[in-house]
């Protein structure tokens, strides 16, 4: 059995960690640290730090190092610039991360206290926009256009280890002969007869990998992560002793990927302000603090100013013609447009 | 606006959101003709990548994405429809800039070569992409179009409008024709084919949306022939050259005024014929509902709603309509806001409005069945955000304050501001904190005088000006203990720095002490230093106090001073006060009768014996003497009722005490007076304190003041200084004298062939002469100015007092009123500011603030100008005597300051300040006010034994030469000798 590569730093939003869950997990690379940020909407007037990695936005107030964001970059949906009211520096142009995480909306608002300092807007849009591109070292993808004249098209990270062919896909009841590109990063097959049929796994998303038994005879299968849709996929190649090596060579380059990750967000800041920046403080406790009556820190951050309510199934509504969400009992369309 | 929201039902970010997308990237149909007819959502990017999506259910999966190909050219648009001929499959036409390619989309189950189209239940493992056909584009495309043009059946035609305006038309694999719109075209608007009238509609840069028949626009064709696709013969082309071109038609044409964004055919009437349709025309503010004939249905202005791009979609049709009935449709508008807004068009109503999720901002809207539900819609934004969505109906609930929990603590920015200006505030005003460390200078003056003898009489060799008894020298000798008081070793902050060590404190150049005296009070030196000085080691100084007999004392005072550097540069100062001894300056001698000038006093507890009172002059008995004796016939003559003294400057004083309790002083100087009084008033003030604990109260004075004695004085003092003044004058003008003559003798001196002196050394010479006799004459007139200056010392010191007992003031009051007659220890004149001019000022301020008469007159302006030297003294007499006679109407100095202090009553307002103050309204006891005219005729209030108090009125007599500059002691005078004034002591 091999250890899960559990990467949540990108995937998830998290609200008054314990410090220590802030702490850069490996292959994670601090890229900008500003000081004087204010989080505008939930702590409005108090300035913090805010550490822009290559997979999250981590805010930390000043004053108490528990109250922190940690905002992953896969969470946020749009960036923005907008004016906003701060209680620190009154009307003042200010960021805004719409995120999205486990079906709930956030929104962010960030405030550089610096008088005119571009460097927060410039930064978080840039290293969104390279996480954003940069989706295919991280993301399983089928059918994308990854192929190019029976070439992988390569990423920038990338190095090709091996190229094998004669591998069948046994995703469908038969097989699709195609090929196998084993990289640093991922593992794609490709169909020989149609470069549009192909799968791209990063280790990343690899949940496990066997040989296993199957209708097909001895099979490669590789599982996906429940976060990607936890796809079981099957490789059949003859003979069996390539079956195996596969399987070794793939397994050893998980476990190197697994030690060293490779994140894919390239971003350098050009002008180098100061030596190295301010560091994160390593002031780090391991008391434990029972939730007690406080406020859930992230009742404060809803993007609608509330916690969405579970949606119901869209039904066809007639009157507009248009799909609506179910109505409660007793109400028509109608009925709810003249309230409002 | 809306409290409805918008469900997202399924979403994805096209090309990660760094590919562009704008209206007509996105095409919704069952491109790969798949026998379920599901809907695929195909998005085409400027950045030329096709992806479409097949939306299985709630959420986006990986495997949604069912084809991601990049086509190598940007897409402008992407259209569905029956494009390829023999076939009545759809197929995907994709307008390049230069290329219409029209593609065959099929997914392929994995089962076999890869050739084989899914059928049946076999899953689709990919979907291909094949191109059916294309055309090359002779011109940059800007838009796309088709249809049935000219009634074809079962298939469509396409027309690609270029960015001049050319209109090409194809017929599926074959070239049709092209046209060029008229000129007005110059930028490309909307395009769409209404079936209905088989014309094409389109909007121009003149802001108007036209219709041009197909039949119309194939007709003029022929005219055309250069735009024929490239590959055909130029010949051909030169000959349709020459056939003149046919206008082309316009079918009609509607002045919408705006720039038209989008025009969609649809039917919005509930009862059109099914022949005919309607055409919605989106401006950038206005909405505009068209009949296929170009005649306005509707307009309506949407100001509110900065639209962004709206889409028509059909209501279900009413069972009871039949089999051709067609469908109604709808509206549904995007605005740049995030806003969806949903018109039902059959009456124009606006029947729903929700916001988008995530503030989208759509390009593309179009309503669709994507899942089990029909009527989904479907958002495209300009950044690849494509979202299926569907209205919520679930109203809000309430929504989380946030302010309450993160409200700012007002009460701690409030303190911490405090604390923060008071630092602020210490720094610029006061400066920082004390420190702890100081210098305490204290004085110890001892009773009597030094020992006599010729001891210290070193240093006094060249002076013969300083009294002397019998050739000894009449000194005192003040100890001055000096104390560096500093907290030991403790550490302490003064503001900046933290001090621990006391070595620190030590003095950088020692103490230096001071003495500030009148100037008939010589001290030794002038300062002394204390070289070694250690905290908290106090060091004693010693410093010999003798007095001049060439000048009047007019009071005892001295002010000692002491300042040092500490090693850190912070200085440190002190000051104390001390009263030398009366024996200084006046010795107990035989009782004297008579007397020119005599004040009488009212003593309310007059003491037992004047020997008591002035029991230190009579000196003690030897052995406990220190060498000064009485002289036999003095210490004979000691007599309880009157005690006299020889003032060591000249001339004697004299205090009687009568039986009634009264006390009456006299001397022979006016000035004289002041120093008496000032040494009896201190004597009884001690006597009564060791009685009755309080010092006030000691004496009355009853007669009226002085006025005319005190002015000749004044006059006395001020002729001396125009004297001086003048004296000055004439030295500048004989030093510039000199320097002329002796200028011209240079140049004389100078020539080779000298000229003749012409009595011009004689010049020289007198020159030098008047200036050293100027020279001589105003040091003469210093000199004779300071005499003058301590007797009007002494008098403003007696006027001051007088005026206190005259009138019953305050302590505080009569103190404002010697600061106003800028009395200090001496009266100090100087070239530039003397003491009329200084006075003056000072008592114009008094009259016009606090001893005003008219309220507004003290909010006036306050300032005194420029002090200069008067012309004369007379105002400054007027005011002195108008400040007594306001003070002898009982209005205080200090009724703007203290409110407690009594005011006048006949302006009670005053009060008003102080609500607090009881209002006074008694009036003050009358007092006749004193005036200088008054003075001489007044009769004498009081009893016999001030018979002689008007004589002071009228004994002034020799003093009435004010021209003629005179002298002030007895028996000398000024002698005018060559313009200088003499002065013989």
């Amino acid at each position: 059995m091999m250890e899960e590569l559990c990467v949540w730093q990108d995937r998830e939003i998290k609200f008054d960690q314990p410090p220590q869950l802030l702490r850069l997990r490996a292959g994670e690379t601090q890229i900008d640290s500003m000081n004087a940020i204010e989080d505008t909407k939930g702590n409005n007037g108090e300035r913090g730090m805010m550490l822009v990695t290559n997979l999250r936005v981590i805010w930390t107030a000043a004053k108490n190092l528990r109250t922190n964001l940690s905002i992953g970059l896969n969470c946020i949906t749009s960036v923005n610039i907008r004016q906003v009211v701060s209680k620190l520096k009154g009307p003042t142009q200010a960021l805004f991360l719409m995120t999205k995480h486990s079906g709930t909306r956030f929104e962010f608002i960030f405030t550089s206290l610096v008088r005119n300092s571009p460097r927060l807007f410039t930064t978080i849009l840039a290293v969104h926009r390279a996480y954003e591109t940069s989706r295919l070292y991280r993301d399983l993808k089928l059918r994308g256009a990854i192929i190019q004249d029976r070439e992988l098209v390569m990423l920038p990270l990338e190095h090709l280890y091996d190229k094998v062919t004669g591998i069948w896909n046994l995703s469908s009841d038969q097989g699709n002969l195609g090929t196998f590109c084993i990289s640093n990063v991922r593992v794609v097959w490709f169909a020989n007869l149609a470069e549009n049929f192909n799968v791209s796994v990063p280790y990343l998303q690899m949940k496990s990998i066997s040989v296993r038994n199957s209708k097909f005879g001895e099979a490669l299968v590789i599982e996906t992560t429940q976060a990607s849709g936890g796809y079981i996929l099957g490789f059949r190649a003859d003979p069996q002793e390539l079956l195996a090596q596969l399987h070794k060579q793939i397994s050893n380059l998980h476990k190197v990927f697994s030690q060293t990750p490779v994140f894919g967000v390239e971003y350098s800041i050009e002008e180098k302000s100061g030596p190295t920046g301010p560091k994160m403080p390593n002031l780090e406790d391991d008391v434990q603090i029972v939730p007690g009556e406080d406020v859930e820190p992230s009742l404060l951050y809803y993007a609608e100013g509330q916690k969405a309510a579970e949606a119901k199934e869209p039904v066809f509504s007639p009157e507009l013609g248009l799909a609506i969400e179910e109505l409660r009992e007793g109400a028509t369309v109608d009925s709810l447009w003249s309230v409002i | 606006m809306s409290l409805l929201a918008v469900r997202e039902y399924w979403s994805t970010s096209c090309g990660d959101g760094s590919e562009e997308f704008d209206a007509g990237c996105m095409c919704i149909a069952n491109v790969d003709n798949h026998h379920s007819g599901q809907l695929k959502v195909c998005v085409g990017s400027y950045e030329g990548c096709l992806r479409i999506y097949l939306p299985r259910g709630r959420g986006y999966t990986v495997e949604d994405l069912v084809l991601e190909q990049h086509l190598d050219m940007p897409i402008l648009q992407l259209a569905a429809g029956r494009f390829i001929s023999g076939i009545r499959d759809v197929a995907l036409a994709v307008l390049h800039p230069h290329r219409l390619r029209v593609y065959v989309v099929s997914g392929v189950s994995g089962h076999d070569d890869g050739h084989g189209h899914a059928d049946g239940g076999a899953a689709v493992s990919y979907y291909s992409l094949a191109v059916a056909y294309e055309h090359a584009l002779t011109r940059p495309a800007y838009n796309m179009c088709y249809g049935p043009f000219g009634g074809a059946r079962d298939r469509d035609l396409l027309c690609v409008q270029s960015l001049d305006g050319l209109l090409t038309f194809y017929e599926q694999e074959g070239f049709g024709f092209g046209r060029m719109l008229p000129a007005s075209y110059l930028v490309p608007g909307p395009l769409v084919y209404s079936p209905s009238s088989d014309s094409f509609i389109t909007a121009n840069a003149n802001l108007h949306v036209e219709a041009f028949k197909y039949s119309v626009l194939g007709a003029a064709a022929s005219a055309d022939s250069d735009l024929r696709p490239p590959g055909d013969d130029s010949e051909a082309a030169e000959r349709a050259k020459a056939v003149p071109r046919k206008k082309l038609q316009v079918d009609w044409s509607v002045n919408v005024g705006e720039v038209v964004r989008h025009i969609e055919v649809s039917r919005f009437s509930k009862d059109l014929p099914s022949s005919r349709r309607e055409i919605l025309v989106l401006g950038e503010q206005t909405l505009y509902v068209l009949k296929d004939d170009g005649a306005v249905l509707t307009q309506r202005r949407m100001t509110e709603y900065p639209m962004a791009t709206a889409a028509c979609y059909p209501l279900p049709t009413p069972d009871d309509g039949g089999l051709d009935a067609l469908p109604v449709h709808n509206l549904l508008l995007g605005t740049t806001t995030g806003h969806v807004l949903v018109f039902r068009m059959a009456d124009g109503q606006l029947v729903w409005a929700a916001k988008l999720p995530n503030q989208i901002v759509p390009v593309q809207m179009a309503v669709a069945q994507l899942g089990p539900v029909p009527g989904m819609i479907v958002v495209l934004d300009d950044a690849g955000q494509l979202t299926v969505t569907y209205l919520g109906t679930e109203p809000p609930t309430s929504a989380l304050v946030n302010t309450e929990m993160r409200q700012l603590d007002y009460a701690e920015m409030e303190r911490e501001q405090q604390e923060l200006l008071q630092i602020i505030r210490q720094t610029h005003k006061a400066g920082p904190p004390e420190p702890f460390d100081r210098l305490v200078v204290t004085p110890r003056v001892p009773e009597h005088l030094d020992q006599r003898g010729p001891g210290s009489d070193e240093d006094t060799e060249d002076d013969d000006t300083l009294a002397r008894d019998e050739g000894d020298l009449v000194q005192v000798t003040v100890c001055v203990d000096v104390l560096l008081d500093d907290p030991s070793g403790s550490t302490y902050t003064d503001g900046l720095h933290n001090i621990t060590s006391s070595i620190d404190n030590v003095a950088q150049d020692g103490v230096t002490i001071a003495f500030k005296t009148p100037p008939a009070v010589v001290p030794q030196r002038p300062s002394i230093n204390i070289r070694a000085i250690k905290p908290n080691e106090p060091v004693t100084a010693r410093m010999e106090f003798r007095v001049r007999r060439d000048l009047l004392v007019p009071n005892l005072e001295v002010v000692v001073s002491a300042c040092m550097v500490t090693l850190r540069g912070q200085p440190r100062t002190a000051v104390a006060h001390c009263r030398l001894p009366f024996m200084l300056a006046a010795e107990l001698t035989q009782p004297v009768h008579s007397a020119v000038y005599k004040l009488v006093f009212d003593c309310p507890s007059p003491p037992s014996s004047l020997l008591a009172l002035f029991d230190d002059m009579t000196y003690p008995q030897p052995p406990a003497s220190n060498g000064w004796e009485l002289p036999q016939e003095v210490q004979g003559s000691l007599n309880p009722h009157i005690v006299s003294f020889r003032f060591r400057g000249g001339g004697e004083g004299t205090v009687l005490l009568a039986k009634s309790g009264r006390i009456a002083i006299q001397t022979s100087e006016f000035a004289q007076l002041g120093l008496l009084l000032y040494e009896l008033e201190r004597r009884l003030q001690n006597l009564r304190a060791q009685e009755t604990g309080s010092a006030s109260g000691v004496l009355s004075f009853r007669d009226p003041l002085p006025l005319h004695d005190y002015f000749i004085l004044l006059d006395d003092h001020f002729a001396l200084r125009c004297h001086l003044r003048d004296l000055r004058k004439e030295l500048e003008d004989r030093t510039q004298q000199y320097r002329a003559v002796e200028k011209r003798l240079l140049v004389r001196f100078r020539d080779r062939n000298p000229s003749p002196l012409q009595h011009l050394d004689f010049l020289l010479n007198v020159s030098y002469q008047q200036v050293c006799t100027v020279c001589d004459g105003i040091v003469e007139a210093e000199k004779a100015l300071m005499a003058v200056a301590q007797h009007l010392t002494a008098a403003t010191h007696l006027i001051t007092r007088l005026t206190k007992y005259r009138f019953g003031l305050d302590d505080r009051t009569s103190g404002s009123l010697c600061e106003a007659f800028s009395t200090g220890i001496a009266i100090e004149d100087t070239a530039s500011c003397g003491w009329e001019e200084r006075c003056e000022a000072a008592m114009h301020h008094l009259l016009k603030t606090c001893l005003s008469t008219k309220d507004k007159e003290r909010d006036r302006d306050r300032s005194v100008g420029e002090l200069s030297m008067p012309e004369d003294v007379g105002r400054l007499k007027k005011r002195i005597t108008s400040v007594i006679d306001r003070l002898s109407q009982g209005v205080s100095l200090h009724s703007d300051l203290d409110p407690s202090a009594p005011a006048l009553a006949s302006r009670p307002s005053i009060t008003h300040q102080n609500t607090d103050a009881p209002s006074v309204t008694a009036p003050p006891p009358s007092q006749p006010a004193v005036t200088q005219q008054q003075h001489a005729e007044r009769p004498s209030d009081n009893g016999g034994g001030s018979s002689s108090s008007n004589k002071v009125a009228v004994s002034s007599h020799h003093h009435q030469l004010p021209p003629v500059i005179e002298g002030q002691d007895e028996g000398e005078s000024m002698t005018n000798g060559v313009g200088v004034l003499g002065w013989e002591g």
